[in-house]
């Protein structure tokens, strides 16, 4: 049941004038055309001033670590691992097993602890630094200058570490404890296992295995259709019969029939028969036995565990380039 | 007396093997709802979350960059009048109304998205259906979703659906345009919620999906 | 007047030049992170994929579970454009506040830019001296009666890991607890991963550098 909002929305809250669809967009071009000309006139007084504190920003931001990185195809920041911890020793972290334990799994494990007294100010102190230092209200953003327009995007900034290192002891010592509910490294091919591509295909009878597709493969069968699927068909035949013409869903029908081809090829796969190594399903997913890497990538749960192939399952080959 | 403790002794039974097997999962999809079953075209299946705490979503699903426009973010809501779920309501909901008929899961992506893969039990009315359709069209399928038409001409929701409308996710423009289409003709907003995650979070949960379009090699 | 034109048209041409905007009005937007100026938007490789752990499926539920759409009636839930919209208009001129309510190390790693880490455990388990001082930080007065006055508090936009991460809720409680009027609260439920899974820029404290 819905529930009236009976207080006064705000310009950021009110979600009914939030409608940026882009149906909209289009016919409001030429309006916000016209707005824009006219705040162009009015920062005419104010390009001077800002022209001029733009320069000396930039002059200071040149000190700092804003080096734009060239856009790669996944500028990934650095993957949160064990953060350094340059003052004590660390935990030691160890990889996770196949053997799936609820302490290698306690990702975020909200664990339960009581700060003392001195902890607590410890951390009120810093978010004091974090609040007056931010300088939240002092600075006020002003409209970006051409050149810092043309800055190209990045994607991770690097702060200073100044603050960081101005912690005292007892912090670094409650950073160190929360260490070990980061997250566990990427995963990458065990040095142990060699050979990954070669591993035979088991053959599993009665066994357990973890699903990693949770895909349901559903056939049409005239069989034991209830009243859910008659629905499904009955619809289903009245969307056949529609005639497609030329109407305000074309335009953005075909730019997402185009996107379904990514889908086709992120679908494909292959399914598991006896004998099979990951060299011949890339051999004959890929055409190349050596592009078993790429089967890899899609099916990520065999890398760590490269003995978990078997008869029957089935695994994504896609064919887009990940 | 006898029949009656044999009846207790197997009731007990099952609920522990039941109560065990339910403790056994490790991955569940709600505290009170480690899997639950639907129906997906006459078969039953299992929707579970994949078990594996490593695993990792890797497919087109975990692309950051579509163009915006035309696939910009969706704000939270669609409109002040119809609620914008999520994965737990979504349980609930297909373990309650689904199953007993009185909801129903619309996929609301065209007809290729939909075979390829998609939520179990959902349906597909392709948004095209009410956003441009005839009139004729739009009504046959309200008229399926439980749409009565008076003598007077007059429609009546009253014993309508209730309906949990999803797409690709927040990006996807396609359940609004549906949910405006059928709005437009005055389908019933308190019997409309927009499952906004839609399948990019469905998928991101590990949660079980149908396919019923094989592409296979 | 033809050097403003100039200008004007090129600020246009920028605009438009980019390709996944944030909202169809909001290419990007400027904030500050600890006294940085920080460009937020969003990465603008059409083939870009996200591979690290904000990929992952399955955490353990419970505790992990995944969270409904509300915290509670009155919080209103929020999602990124309304974060948009908080930050370009309440974060810079300082009516608004965005908390990550993580642990500080994962605050430190990575995080949404402008934002103040509370952890939660500050309100969960904290005293009620510690959360007045974290309170007065956020623009709460006493008055004359002694009563805490949130008038010209900020308002929050609470965030943590994602849908199933539970440290935003145990803050939000912690500070509902405390007497912070719930009017002033906001959840961005989708969260870090909600952010990074389109493609957001995001602030690193302290590097992983090998």
């Amino acid at each position: 049941m819905l529930k009236k909002r009976e207080r006064i929305e705000d310009d950021f809250m009110s979600y009914g004038s939030e409608q940026e669809q882009p149906k909209k967009a289009a016919s409001s071009g030429v309006l916000s055309k016209l707005i824009q000309f006219l705040l162009v006139v009015v920062l005419l007084g104010v390009v001077g001033f800002m022209g001029l504190f733009g320069y000396r920003y930039l002059q200071q931001n040149k000190t700092g670590d804003n080096t734009p990185l060239p856009v790669a195809k996944n500028p990934q920041s650095t993957v949160p691992a064990t953060p350094v911890a340059a003052v004590a020793p660390q935990k030691s972290t160890t990889m996770p097993t196949g053997a799936q334990t609820i302490a290698a799994q306690n990702t975020n494990a909200p664990k339960q602890r009581m700060y003392t007294q001195e902890e607590m100010q410890e951390i009120v102190k810093m978010l004091m630094a974090q609040m007056q230092n931010g300088n939240m209200h002092k600075a006020p953003v002003t409209t970006p200058t051409q050149t810092e327009v043309q800055q190209s995007q990045e994607q991770t900034v690097k702060v200073s570490a100044q603050k960081a290192e101005k912690q005292d002891a007892l912090v670094a010592a409650l950073n160190l404890a929360e260490v070990d509910e980061i997250d566990d490294i990427e995963p990458e091919v065990s040095d142990n296992v060699k050979n990954v591509d070669s591993v035979k295909a088991k053959k599993i009878k009665n066994g357990k295995k973890v699903d990693h597709y949770n895909k349901v493969v559903v056939k049409k069968s005239a069989n034991s259709y209830d009243d859910l699927a008659n629905l499904s068909m009955q619809i289903g035949d009245i969307v056949s019969d529609m005639k497609t013409k030329k109407d305000k869903s074309s335009d953005y029908t075909s730019s997402i029939k185009k996107e379904v081809s990514t889908r086709v090829a992120e679908m494909r796969v292959v399914v598991v028969k006896s004998g099979d190594t990951l060299s011949k399903i890339a051999k004959r997913a890929y055409g190349k036995a050596l592009e078993y890497p790429r089967i890899l990538k899609a099916n990520p749960d065999l890398i760590k565990n490269p003995n978990n192939i078997y008869v029957g399952q089935r695994l994504r080959v896609p064919m887009n380039d990940i | 007396m006898k029949k009656i403790g044999t009846a207790l002794i197997a009731a007990i039974m099952t609920s522990s093997t039941l109560q065990a097997t339910s403790n056994d999962v490790l991955v569940k999809i709600t505290p009170d709802i480690p899997y639950l079953y639907v129906n997906h075209m006459g078969q039953k299946v299992k929707i579970g979350r994949i078990q594996d705490t490593t695993n990792r979503l890797t497919d087109d699903y975990t692309k950051t960059s579509r163009a915006c426009p035309p696939f910009c973010i969706h704000p939270t809501k669609v409109n002040d009048k119809i609620k914008t779920i999520a994965e737990v309501e979504m349980a609930r909901f297909l373990k309650e109304q689904v199953n007993s008929g009185k909801g129903v899961v619309i996929d609301a992506r065209l007809k290729s998205w939909y075979e390829l893969e998609t939520i179990p039990s959902a349906i597909n009315i392709p948004f095209p259906v009410m956003e441009s359709g005839t009139k004729e069209t739009a009504e046959k399928v309200l008229r399926l979703l439980g749409m009565q038409v008076g003598k007077d001409g007059s429609r009546d929701f009253s014993k309508a659906k209730e309906l949990a409308v999803f797409c690709n996710g927040v990006w996807c423009d396609q359940s609004h345009r549906l949910i405006d289409g059928m709005l437009k003709y005055g389908y019933p907003a308190e019997k409309i919620a927009y499952y906004r995650d839609g399948f990019q979070g469905w998928k991101l949960l590990g949660l079980t999906t149908v396919v019923q379009k094989e592409n296979v090699k």
